[in-house]
């Protein structure tokens, strides 16, 4: 079977993926998606731990991660919508009102 | 089953870096629904089913068309000529390399010696009963819990993203047509 640190390692290249898209980025909607890698990887880590352990809590507590995350993909593009109406950018860099 | 987990991890891994590197907005929506369906499959070969079942429908079905819904609600026409990447990018993806290679060296060098039980992969493990029983009984307050956050969010979705009074004084019926100039008639 496939070696449990092979599934790690993807999940660890996933994440990466997803902070490099985060930090890097301009346009808050890709920002949003590379939130969405980042929880992904966590997630497929859960479970890959769950599968070598036959543990079933892991895949429990993924289940409330996806529930999250969605909710959280709502309010961010909520957010983004609101922000776009208001200064008609999705540029983070132009979102500065609250700098000292 | 390798073969199957490198198609799943290469095409997955490729999808990812095409996400976070595409100028256009609904490509890179594209391929992060290519993303979540790799994962999804990877959860089939880990034996969670219904977790597979639930990334497709949740993630797939309806985080990816709140996406495509917000992009194709919003017209954003001009933001494909914009500059893309911010002013630390270098810095980041040094940052974000460094942490990669010590997350997959630890990782990979820690649980070597952790093996599956012998017949483990013939046995169901990820199945809806499994779950669901597990989840009413043991996990019934944080499924509760659960409920709560998607009626907030569903809440404070609808909330944000209302169109307020300071948009109805600017599109509304105080924009007005220019009058028609009129020409001066040459050689009347």
């Amino acid at each position: 079977m496939v070696p449990l640190p092979l599934y790690l390692a993807f999940g660890a290249l996933l994440f990466i993926i997803g902070v490099v898209g985060v930090l890097t980025r301009r346009n808050a909607i890709i920002v949003l998606m590379s939130i969405e890698l980042m929880l992904n990887a966590v997630n497929l880590t859960f479970i890959s731990f769950s599968h070598y352990l036959q543990d079933l809590r892991g895949q429990v507590f993924t289940l409330f991660i996806i529930a999250v995350a969605a909710s959280e993909a709502a309010v961010g593009l909520a957010l983004v919508i609101s922000l776009h109406r208001g200064k008609a950018t999705f540029n983070l860099d132009e979102v500065n009102l609250l700098k000292w | 089953m390798y073969f199957f987990f490198f198609l799943f991890a290469i095409v997955g891994l490729f999808s990812a870096i095409m996400v976070i590197t595409r100028k256009n907005v609904m490509h890179a929506a594209l391929f992060l629904l290519l993303t979540f369906a790799c994962v999804g499959a990877m959860y089939v070969l880990l034996r969670a089913e219904l977790l597979a079942a639930v990334q497709v429908l949740v993630y797939a079905g309806a985080v990816m068309v709140l996406f495509l819904f917000a992009i194709l609600l919003v017209n954003i026409p001009r933001v494909v000529r914009l500059r893309q990447w911010n002013r630390q990018s270098a810095v980041a993806v040094v940052i974000a390399g460094l942490t990669g290679l010590w997350m997959i060296i630890a990782t990979t060098q820690t649980f070597r010696k952790l093996e599956l039980p012998a017949g483990a992969m013939d046995q169901p493990l990820g199945t809806p009963r499994a779950i669901g029983q597990l989840l009413f009984t043991d996990f019934m307050l944080p499924f509760e819990i659960a409920s709560l956050i998607l009626l907030a969010a569903m809440v404070g979705a609808i909330f944000l993203a209302r169109e307020t009074a300071l948009e109805e004084e600017r599109t509304g019926t105080d924009a007005t047509t220019p009058e028609p100039v009129g020409r001066p008639q040459s050689g009347r």
